[in-house]
């Protein structure tokens, strides 16, 4: 009996003290009757969109100006400040109707703030995605179709050039508009092909030039150490499928309606073999994932002039540039098909107010946040105005990562439902060809039928 | 237990006076632990994207226990953690234990060790990785001082077969926390039963086993208890070091959970693991406790 | 007799300190590492020398500068302290509850008290975030401070009560017989006794929040309110990390809990007088 008691006593603080926790949030979200429970994602009904103000997610002190739409904004960051940061500053100043909150989030965590925050079915307005999941954000049903958007505002001049915006195409419909994308390419150390007295890689390269190069590129010590190689076969997706796409090889059909055929083609299988087989053994061109363990990645192998060769994009060129390597860029060998990277901005799904964000999107992606990252930011810009400027910039060891634009095709996974599934169960392929855990053919047979059930 | 042969007033007082002190506790555990708890339990039975939000939970019964184990990731996970945990729980203990005697001693300098055997644990693990992952290079540290003694070490962390180990080794550098309260432990030893014993003639290592290892079992079945409720959950050196790999040989129950969590957004298949995970650590944890009454000694009557 | 004693408590401390030595050369290598590689030019971190050839003091400057070092530091501390205390504190309290009194419902509550910590903290999170979401704490430190004063998490209060069951019920007996109430015992008896334990505890709750990087991550949305730990990370970009200066803000980052710990060493070794006099 006196434990009742004390249960009574223990429900009646508990309750207290959430009604207290309540009453000090209220203040915030001004409509303390509007209960809302769990459940409150199935509510979003235009009633509520009314006062989407009010309720969009905690933290937002959107109520207490009452005017202000707020429209939050997250991305990841690094150390330096973004062009975002910039932009955000001066259109919160400029005008009154829009508040725009950027979160900006460390590379390493924004996978799981971006899970948390969407979780409660309310999560940002605007969000960064890499191009690796445009397709599976708009699969989830996370992003808004700009389609109507678009259409409905007759005033605006898109700044960016047709290929660009279709980055941003997702099934048909535009889901995303890219702030700045990134042609992968060849990139060498001028210094170790003169020491080696190679020739520097031309147009007309094959990949069978590329690996006599390289072959001439690698040096042993006199312990038969490794001293340099001559090429990294990287295990990253991108470089093994661009590999694959400049020998003309796809993992799916050219209407990405099948993977099977293709993931799963004796010609993939071979190309593979010999990848990956540049990598192994005391013969080997490229360093193992064991060596890049000693060594650092490709980058920082180049700039030790421990490595000649290998396949990356335009992020390389500061850590290059800053360590003094005197290196270039040339087209990937074969047909010279390269992948390219992109970074785009999407309206969630949940976003309640889609005019708003509609404005904050072109500002984040227009003419003036092109003209702020062309500044300082590796990738290339999206308004066409603005990449005449950064191309005049490139000198001619450069060049290439321009010329490789003409040649890029898009990345596995944006090639539809297809090719997105494919694109999550690669690692695994790769992983299991570097260990030898199967025969090749029998590893992407399996990666095929992992992919139809992703 | 409580209230056995005592007269009504006095447990009432003890009632009282004892939910008065864990009171903040069980506040908490209502306000912030309990609904969580909950939550996850009844997600084990739904389906849930998480991205997509709240509305879209929806109940499926004990699917994610039906495919769970039929999944082969799932056998897989649960090898490697057991494996690990089989091995590290006592070597840990031992390790600890044995550094932890040695740095209680009243020695010249002691202050100085202390800090040292402390340092690893209070190194960022993003800064940890970075330097685990090149000490356990090819050409690491750790195998040019095996060559020394002419040894030709593995690539720990790239080779499935040894991966697993090099985290072991790994986890070594961070068990200055259970030095520390092994210490601290250590410091409740009675000198004069000790000095007793060493008149009657016992030798150092009697001394240690028949009086100093009694004397601290309080605090060797805390730290027992809470390496296997740790170990059991041991997550994030290799989330960040190995992801899993190479092979799955590294694919810890708590990271494949995370992985189907975070990556794949099926909470409620992670959650069902999750709940399985309990009801394992639950049943180690109860065997501890239950074996505690043959080795641990009170002062007071303080069985568990 | 009295000789051979000397002579043997000589030849262990001598084995003791040349084991500890040897361990604690082996145990600083990545310590001295992160030394080295802080004190290191970009262009020298993946090359063969261990020691820098050139002591690039320059990265202390920069980590602190490209970074808002200072106002994250202030955002920890804010964290940090209100954790100490009310981690400290309530935990004792909860501890001596649970060490000194034989209520009814002890052992369910204690074995909820173990459960607590046993379903992995990945799925709890997300929940988590929804409640404090639905109060109104997200974008608050409140989510990362408050529970800290409703006993401190379970592993500090079964700690504090394997430590407090340590001491003798005398000492309680006595000072009840002196007149002193439940609370007099525990702030007069039992506190100064639990000194050391309370010390780990602070250490521990320090280091643990100090270096927490999934808490702020995913409750303190707004940059200004970031964390050190959050800052570290923003050295490591998507495609290229700049190790030199992480390592160097990872050095000042440390430093602090290095000095406390270097000072409260003495606490947890403080303990021995008043224990070991009585026990036994």
């Amino acid at each position: 009996m006196k434990l009742k008691r004390v249960t009574a006593i223990l429900l009646a603080t508990v309750m207290s003290f959430s009604l207290l926790a309540g009453c000090g949030s209220s203040k915030k979200e001004e409509a303390p009757a509007k209960d809302t429970t769990e459940e409150s994602g199935d509510a979003q009904t235009a009633e509520k969109e009314e006062e989407s103000k009010a309720d969009t997610d905690a933290g937002s002190e959107s109520a207490a100006g009452g005017e202000k739409t707020v429209i939050r904004v997250t991305k990841w960051g690094d150390d330096k400040p973004a062009a975002e940061n910039t932009l955000v500053e001066e259109f919160n100043a400029s005008q009154d109707a829009i508040e725009i909150q950027l979160d900006v989030v460390p590379g390493d965590g924004y996978g799981d703030r971006l899970t948390t925050s969407f979780s409660s079915g309310d999560g940002y307005d605007i969000f960064l995605s890499g191009e690796g999941d445009f397709y599976k954000w708009v699969d989830l049903g996370m992003v808004e179709p700009l389609d109507d958007l678009i259409a409905a505002d007759t005033d605006w001049q898109n700044p960016m050039g047709e290929s660009v915006m279709d980055m941003g195409v997702v099934d048909g419909s535009q889901r995303y508009l890219v702030k700045d994308y990134n042609p992968i390419c060849l990139w060498y150390n001028k210094d170790m092909f003169d020491a080696a007295g190679v020739d520097y890689p031309s147009e007309s390269w094959t990949w069978d030039d590329l690996y006599e190069a390289a072959k001439k590129l690698t040096t042993k010590n006199e312990n038969g150490e490794f001293e340099t190689f001559g090429f990294q076969a990287q295990s990253w997706n991108y470089a093994v499928d661009t590999y694959l796409e400049s020998l003309g090889f796809s993992y799916v059909s050219e209407d990405y309606s099948t993977a099977e055929g293709y993931l799963n083609s004796q010609g993939v299988a071979d190309a593979l073999d010999t990848y990956f087989g540049w990598t192994e053994g005391d013969d080997r061109i490229s360093p193992n994932a064991a060596d890049t363990d000693t060594y650092g990645d490709g980058t920082a192998m180049m700039i030790n002039n421990k490595l000649a060769m290998f396949i990356t994009g335009g992020w390389a060129k500061t850590g290059l540039e800053d360590a003094g390597v005197n290196y270039a860029t040339a087209l990937v060998p074969g047909n010279h098909a390269a992948y390219f990277c992109a970074s785009g901005y999407a309206i969630s799904s949940s976003c309640k107010n889609k005019e708003a964000a509609w404005e904050v999107l072109k500002l984040l992606t227009g003419e003036r946040a092109s003209e702020l990252r062309a500044q300082n930011e590796a990738a290339f810009p999206t308004a066409e105005s603005q990449l005449q400027a950064v191309v005049d910039s490139l000198s001619d060891d450069q060049k290439a990562l321009l010329q490789s634009l003409d040649y890029s095709v898009p990345p596995i996974g944006m090639r539809g439902k297809v090719g997105s599934q494919v694109n999550q169960v690669l690692g695994e392929v790769v992983e299991r060809i570097v260990y030898h855990d199967a025969d090749t053919m029998t590893i992407l047979n399996d990666a095929l039928e992992a992919s139809k059930q992703k | 237990m409580a209230g056995k042969g005592r007269s009504g007033k006095v447990q009432s007082r003890e009632n009282r006076n004892g939910y008065l002190f864990v009171m903040p506790w069980i506040l908490g555990f209502f306000l912030f632990t309990l609904l969580p708890m909950v939550f996850s339990a009844i997600l084990s039975l739904c389906e849930w994207d998480i991205v997509t939000g709240l509305s879209t939970i929806e109940f499926v019964g004990l699917e994610n226990f039906t495919s769970m184990f039929k999944d082969p990731k799932f056998w897989q996970s649960l090898k490697v953690t057991f494996k690990f945990c089989l091995i590290t729980i006592p070597c840990y203990q031992i390790a600890s234990l044995f550094v932890a005697f040695l740095l209680a001693m009243d020695i010249k300098g002691m202050k100085i060790f202390r800090v040292v055997y402390f340092l690893p644990s209070i190194i960022p693990t993003i800064a940890a990785t970075m330097i685990w992952t090149r000490i356990f290079a090819q050409d690491g540290i750790l195998n040019k001082s095996l060559s020394v003694i002419g040894i030709k070490g593995p690539a720990w962390l790239t080779d499935r077969n040894t991966a697993l180990y090099a985290l072991m080794i790994m986890g070594l550098w961070g068990v200055g926390n259970t030095i520390i309260i092994y210490l601290s432990g250590l410091q409740g030893v009675s000198e004069e039963l000790k000095e007793a014993a060493r008149v009657d003639g016992a030798k150092g290592w009697q001394i240690f086993f028949k009086i100093t290892v009694p004397m601290i079992s309080p605090t060797i079945f805390f730290n027992v208890v809470m390496a296997v409720i740790g170990s059991f959950q041991y997550f994030t050196q290799a989330y960040v070091m190995t992801e899993g790999g190479p092979m799955q040989s590294t694919l810890f129950y708590n990271l494949y959970l995370y992985q189907k969590a975070y990556k794949e957004y099926q909470m409620g298949y992670a959650s069902a693991m999750a709940w399985v995970m309990f009801i394992i650590i639950m049943l180690f944890t109860m065997l501890v406790i239950k074996s505690s009454s043959f080795w641990v000694y009170y002062q007071n009557d303080d069985k568990l | 007799m009295n000789r051979s004693k000397k002579i043997n408590h000589r030849i262990a401390s001598i084995l003791a300190t040349l084991l500890l030595l040897g361990g604690a050369v082996v145990i600083m290598i990545p310590l001295l590492w992160t030394i080295c590689m802080a004190l290191k030019p970009a262009s020298e971190m993946y090359t063969d020398n261990f020691f820098p050839k050139e002591l690039a003091w320059g990265n202390f400057y920069e980590a602190v500068t490209s970074i808002d070092f200072f106002l994250y530091l202030k955002n920890t501390l804010m964290i940090v302290i209100p954790n100490l205390v009310g981690t400290v504190v309530s935990s004792a309290i909860v501890a001596y509850g649970f060490s000194r009194f034989d209520f009814k419902g002890k052992r369910v509550w204690f074995l909820i008290l173990l459960a607590t910590m046993m379903l992995p903290s990945q799925v709890t999170m997300i929940p988590t975030y929804l409640i404090y979401r639905q109060i109104g704490w997200v974008n608050t430190v409140l989510p990362l401070v408050v529970p800290a004063f409703f006993g401190g998490g379970a592993f500090n209060i079964f700690l504090v009560r394997q430590f407090m069951s340590g001491i003798p019920k005398d000492f309680d007996e006595a000072a009840r017989i002196d007149g002193a109430g439940p609370f007099k015992i525990f702030a007069r008896v039992l506190v100064p006794m639990c000194r050391p334990v309370m010390t780990a505890v602070g250490i521990f709750t320090f280091m643990g929040t100090w270096n927490d990087f999934n808490g702020p991550l995913i409750y303190l949305y707004d940059s200004k309110k970031y964390t050190l730990s959050l800052g570290l990370a923003f050295f490591k970009g998507l495609y290229t990390s700049k190790w030199n200066l992480m390592m160097a803000a990872t050095v000042l980052v440390m430093l602090p809990v290095l000095i406390l710990f270097f000072i409260a060493q003495d606490y947890i070794i403080d303990g021995i007088a008043i224990s070991s006099g009585t026990k036994g």
